[in-house]
């Protein structure tokens, strides 16, 4: 990857958010807004509001992303062995995957990806 | 030479001679293409999906009730601006325009602009107008198409409602519970043809068997993935409508919903590419119809057998959702992983593969 796919990528994401910053912004000074209470309250079936919505999440949000960080990093190791698996040795990346499948039957034995 | 000053082939020079013309020349090029997909999705998104649950679908503006879109999106941007109140507004004004620029520069590694420029053979020669064709560029779809649950989690975090909140938290459980079978299903085909490079992979299946038959669970698996990854209907439990009225996305009104409904078509579009470029070879195909009609009719062709399984299968649970993501999914792609070397040995050695 060189400086022109570099480029590439920068001129795309500025098409882009020029694009999606014009549809946003356009509208804005041509429609005058009005605002009333129902308007600017959350959406909550047409009721009022109870409570704060910025609730606490529980704990398994958390193991679902450690669970995903570290399966990742055997995923980008993976990826150097399918671009050249004829010139490596493979025991590596067996023990990773291996110790992957054994950690995710642990995880399902002891219940934690179960949703509750 | 001065008089045809402004003949094409003076600004195919211009454009092809400077890199940031060219480089905006092939991003106008690419959102003209995923624009006239995204209007073609969303029509038969609308039009098929109706008439294989016996209804009609759009009929009343324009024939067979074409413009309807037209007329939705007229709506949307005339509708006014507004933030909830309890809305963190930074990042709510600005995840709907992170998400249409980073699922648009996707289209960055897939080769339309190859196809697009091999329309003109002559004077608009392909190698000075391609620039998908570089090395990781799997890698770099993926990973500007994996920017996407931070951004769901941003704006269901920002748009300062429970639904958007839940539907926020659930995106993100979905998003990562089906990244790795997503990696490690499209590196068995980069296990068969060694690169990581959409351009060679094409390339490849050019004068080998298309991968969808050298790779049939790999396709699977990666439909699947790819499934959960759009958040189209049997998993689209972040925007349930029937539990969380619009999910994450609940909130945002007016032209932020146009600019997030579009993201959300331009992913469609763009992974759609990507199972076309990856699974059935492409541009290639018989000569006389160009490499561009090829690829954007595979490419719809493929958007359309997914909204046929939209319409087809009932929306899973999350717990369905996960079990299926972590004991099914990652397993068998790890497995089919580890087998693809075998296959592509016995591919080469049968002539199935020629690379």
């Amino acid at each position: 990857m060189g400086l022109e796919q570099g480029l590439g990528i920068i001129v795309f994401f500025a098409l882009g958010a020029i694009v999606g910053y014009a549809a946003e912004f356009i509208p804005r000074l041509l429609i005058k807004s009005k605002k009333t209470a129902e308007k600017m309250m959350p959406f909550e079936s047409g009721e009022d509001p109870v409570g704060t919505s910025r609730v606490r999440f529980r704990i398994q949000y958390y193991i679902f992303a450690v669970a995903f960080v570290t399966f990742d990093v055997v995923a980008a190791i993976a990826i150097p062995w399918a671009v050249g698996w004829n010139l490596i040795v493979w025991t590596p990346l067996l023990v990773l995957f291996g110790s992957m499948l054994l950690v995710i039957g642990y995880y399902a034995a002891k219940g934690e990806l179960e949703w509750l | 030479m001065t008089g045809d000053f402004l003949s094409l082939a003076s600004v195919v020079g211009l454009v092809s001679g400077n890199l940031i013309l060219r480089l905006i020349a092939v991003a106008i090029v690419a959102f003209i293409v995923v624009s006239i997909g995204s209007l073609i999705e969303i029509y038969i998104e609308r039009k098929f999906w109706a008439r294989i649950m016996s209804r009609y679908g759009p009929t009343e503006v324009g024939r067979y009730g074409s413009l309807q879109l037209f007329a939705d999106a007229i709506k949307f941007i005339s509708k006014e601006v507004f933030t909830p109140e309890l809305a963190d507004r930074t990042i709510y004004d600005i995840v709907p325009v992170l998400a249409v620029a980073t699922s648009f520069v996707v289209l960055v590694a897939i080769p339309f602009d190859y196809a697009v420029s091999s329309l003109f053979p002559s004077s608009f020669h392909p190698s000075s107008f391609v620039i998908s064709n570089f090395d990781p560029s799997l890698l770099v779809a993926f990973g500007f198409f994996a920017m996407e649950p931070v951004l769901v989690l941003f704006g269901g975090w920002a748009g300062g409602s429970k639904y958007t909140l839940i539907g926020g938290f659930r995106s993100a459980a979905q998003l990562i519970s089906y990244e790795i079978p997503l990696v490690l299903s499209f590196l068995s085909v980069v296990a068969l043809t060694r690169s990581l490079n959409l351009f060679q992979i094409i390339e490849v299946q050019s004068a080998s068997w298309p991968f969808l038959i050298l790779e049939l669970p790999a396709f699977v698996l990666f439909l699947i993935a790819m499934l959960a990854e759009l958040e189209r209907t049997p998993f689209d439990l972040t925007e349930a409508d029937s539990e969380l009225v619009a999910g994450w996305n609940t909130e945002y009104g007016g032209s932020k919903f146009l600019l997030v409904y579009l993201s959300e078509y331009i992913r469609a579009f763009a992974g759609s590419a990507i199972i076309t470029c990856l699974f059935l070879g492409g541009w290639v195909g018989p000569a006389p119809i160009p490499g561009l009609v090829w690829i954007f009719a595979k490419t719809i062709v493929v958007f359309t057998v997914l909204v046929w399984i939209r319409a087809a299968y009932p929306r899973v649970r999350i717990d369905q959702m996960l079990n299926l993501g972590w004991k099914v999914l990652v397993p068998s792609s790890v497995v089919w992983l580890v087998l693809t070397p075998y296959v592509a040995n016995f591919a080469v050695v049968h002539h199935l593969l020629t690379l």
